[in-house]
Order: structure tokens, then C-alpha cells, then sequence
């Protein structure tokens, strides 16, 4: 039995080791994003010419201004993040790891206004470690979903991870103090900030 | 150097296990909130008002000082004579509402159970808050953060020591190596 524990721990840790270290650096990465005076990444905007036909509607015109860009590992708009700006022109919004980019009909001009605020490789990681088959991710590509699949995995290897890593601890070195210590600490500091936070 | 790393490992990982499986929870049931559906409590009450009800730092001052609400100031909207503070802590939110010339604020308070907690903690980053919980709770993110790195590579390194498990845990690193590694770079090259 606990050999079989032993291995499942060092197999499960070996298969997603890539992504703890992905969580881990993603973790850093959102509290250095949450300091105040954080910039956004600079924009970088460009126009494509496209053909606006007037007979459309704000989801068929959003899909065609989608199709006509193409942009890599995006989806179709959902309907609700189509919008119009202060100009009344069409706009949303695109999220990918890479990045994010606000698309604007702008009808008059026949073209597509694109402002593309690219990710850089913290946020990148930060992005890719939510990438899941939930709600959350942006899984519109073939990649993202086999990437879903690892961070899926991981998710339950992390568990597995913890659970017979306790459960190593309390058959093999329960008595070292050092180790009780770090548990009593650990588990009494997360139960102390829970309740003074609730 | 063995024996060191393997107290680091299992020092380090016993101090972060209830934040690594509070993550490994919330974020299972944020990939499938189908699974299991998160309850928020809602009541509305009045609170009496001493405060200058067009300033939402003095309001928001008098009622966590009277303990009627406690979080961090997130929104202020005003609308003619009403003024909407939007106050939040991880699991609960509030909106408060004070109009003009009145000495009572109405209070809409979003009470989370616990699977709501567990989520909102989840998202929970960063030491600048102006909720103190808040911020001590984004100084054990970082020490949870820096402990995941510090255990995967540390683990790593203690399974090459190891003889008997060498063969086929070089076939599951591998495989987890050129399978995420070839995702990651396939993904930002797009």
C-alpha cells in the first residue's frame, strides 16, 4: 500500500511538473499585476479594409469582421461581448493567451480598426494555467484544448499530490518536528485568515 | 544534500497544503461549476448615518468602524442625489446606498457560502489592498507560489536519486515534457 502510494506520488508530480511550475509563476505573476500604478501592455493598432454590406445585423457583422481577420486560437464573439462604442460604431473585444484585441466596425471607412494589446510571457503563463474546459477558458482552437486537457489533469494531480503527500508524511516521519510544525503553522494560518476574512 | 532537499520538500509542501488543495478545489469547480452550485445569501438592512453622505470615504469609514460592513472600497457610482459604494471582501459584497440629505444607508449585503469563499480566494491576488485579510492572504499566494516551484523542482530532483522508480519515471517527465513544452511554444507562436 505504501509503495503504491510512493509511486503514485512521484509519477503524478513527474507528469505535471510543467504545469506546477506554470502555477506557481502564475501566482507570482497575478500579485505583481495587482500593484498599484500596473500598466496595461501598449497597443498596437492597425486597419484592415472590409467590406461593411449594411443588410446585417450586429452578430452577423461581428462574424464576418472575425472571419475577415482570422485571428490564431480566437472564437466567434459571443453575443454578449458585441457592443457599440461612443461613435456608435460596432466593437469587441478578443481574448486569446497571447493577448487581447478590440475590434471596431467602422462602417464609413469600410474597414475594421484592430488594437491588439499583446501578452507578455508572465501574462502568457498566467493565461495558460486557466485554461480549462470550463466557462473561463478561451478554448477555441485544437491546441487550447489539448492544453485544457494537461491543465485538467494537473488540476487533479495537484490534489493527488497533496493528499498522499500528507498521507507519506504520516506513515513515514510523523514524529519529525520540524515537519509538524510546518503543518501546524500552515494548516493553523489558513484557518485563522479564513475566518477573519469571513 | 539528499536528506536536505527532502526535508525542504516535505517542509515547505505540509506548510502549503491547505492552500494547494484549496486550489486544486476551487479550481476543479471553477472548470465544471456544474458539478457543484455555489450559494449566496442576500439581505438588505438600514444603517443609521453620521457621515457626509456625498463622501464615499467618510461613509465607508463610519460603517466599518461601526462594524455594519467590512471590506475594501471597489466601485463608486453616483447617480443625481444617490451615491452607490461598492465594498468587497473574498466571498462577501455589499452595495450601499446613501442619498442626499438623508441620514440612513441602505445596505445590500451578497453573503457567499463556502464554495463562493473558496472561489473568491482563489482570485484573490496581490498586497495592496484595502482590506488587510486581503493582503495577508496575498502574502501567503506568494509563499504558495514560490513553495509549487520550489517542490516541483525539488521533487524532481529527489526522484533522480532515486534507482528503482528512474526508468519509468523518465518515460511520465518526458512525455509531460514534450507534450506541454511542444503546446506552450505551438500557442505563443500563433
Amino acid at each position: 500500500m505504501l509503495r503504491y502510494l510512493q509511486l503514485l506520488h512521484i509519477y503524478a508530480g513527474l507528469q505535471t511538473c510543467i504545469a506546477l511550475l506554470i502555477f506557481g509563476v502564475a501566482g507570482l505573476v497575478a500579485t505583481w499585476s495587482a500593484r498599484p500604478g500596473a500598466v496595461p501592455p501598449a497597443e498596437h493598432t492597425r486597419r484592415v479594409p472590409m467590406r461593411v454590406d449594411g443588410q446585417l445585423n450586429d452578430q452577423q457583422l461581428a462574424l464576418r469582421a472575425w472571419q475577415t481577420l482570422h485571428l490564431p486560437l480566437t472564437q466567434p464573439p459571443p453575443d454578449f461581448a458585441i457592443s457599440h462604442d461612443r461613435a456608435g460604431d460596432l466593437t469587441f473585444r478578443l481574448y486569446t493567451p497571447n493577448g487581447e484585441t478590440q475590434v471596431t466596425v467602422l462602417a464609413r471607412e469600410q474597414a475594421l480598426r484592430v488594437a491588439a494589446q499583446p501578452a507578455d510571457l508572465g501574462h502568457f503563463l498566467l493565461s495558460m494555467h486557466l485554461q480549462t474546459f470550463g466557462p473561463v477558458a478561451q478554448g477555441g482552437s485544437r491546441l487550447l484544448k489539448l492544453w485544457a486537457l494537461y491543465i485538467e489533469l494537473s488540476i487533479v494531480a495537484l490534489g493527488v499530490l497533496g493528499i498522499s503527500g500528507l498521507a507519506l508524511w504520516l506513515f513515514l516521519r510523523r514524529n519529525e518536528r520540524w515537519a509538524q510544525l510546518a503543518l501546524g503553522l500552515g494548516s493553523g494560518g489558513f484557518a485563522l485568515l479564513y475566518f477573519w476574512m469571513r | 544534500m539528499y536528506q536536505a532537499l527532502r526535508k525542504l520538500h516535505s517542509w515547505s509542501g505540509l506548510a502549503v497544503l491547505p492552500f494547494v488543495l484549496v486550489y486544486a478545489f476551487s479550481a476543479a469547480r471553477m472548470a465544471h461549476p456544474e458539478l457543484l452550485a455555489e450559494r449566496i445569501d442576500t439581505r438588505t438592512f438600514q444603517a443609521e448615518l453620521r457621515a457626509d453622505p456625498s463622501d464615499p470615504q467618510a461613509v465607508l469609514r463610519e460603517l466599518r468602524e461601526r462594524h455594519v460592513v467590512r471590506g475594501e472600497l471597489k466601485g463608486v457610482r453616483r447617480s443625481g442625489r444617490t451615491l452607490t459604494l461598492h465594498v468587497v471582501r473574498p466571498g462577501t459584497e455589499y452595495d450601499i446606498e446613501v442619498t442626499a440629505g438623508t441620514s440612513v444607508a441602505s445596505v445590500r449585503e451578497h453573503f457567499g457560502g463556502v464554495v463562493r469563499m473558496l472561489d473568491r480566494l482563489h482570485h484573490a491576488a496581490g498586497l495592496w489592498h484595502g482590506f488587510a485579510p486581503t493582503n495577508v492572504w496575498g502574502a501567503c499566494v506568494v509563499l504558495a507560489s514560490l513553495a509549487l516551484i520550489v517542490l516541483a523542482l525539488s521533487g524532481a530532483w529527489l526522484w533522480l536519486q532515486r534507482l528503482r522508480e528512474r526508468r519509468l519515471g523518465l518515460l511520465f517527465l518526458t512525455t509531460s515534457l514534450v507534450y506541454a513544452l511542444t503546446l506552450l511554444v505551438l500557442i505563443r507562436l500563433q
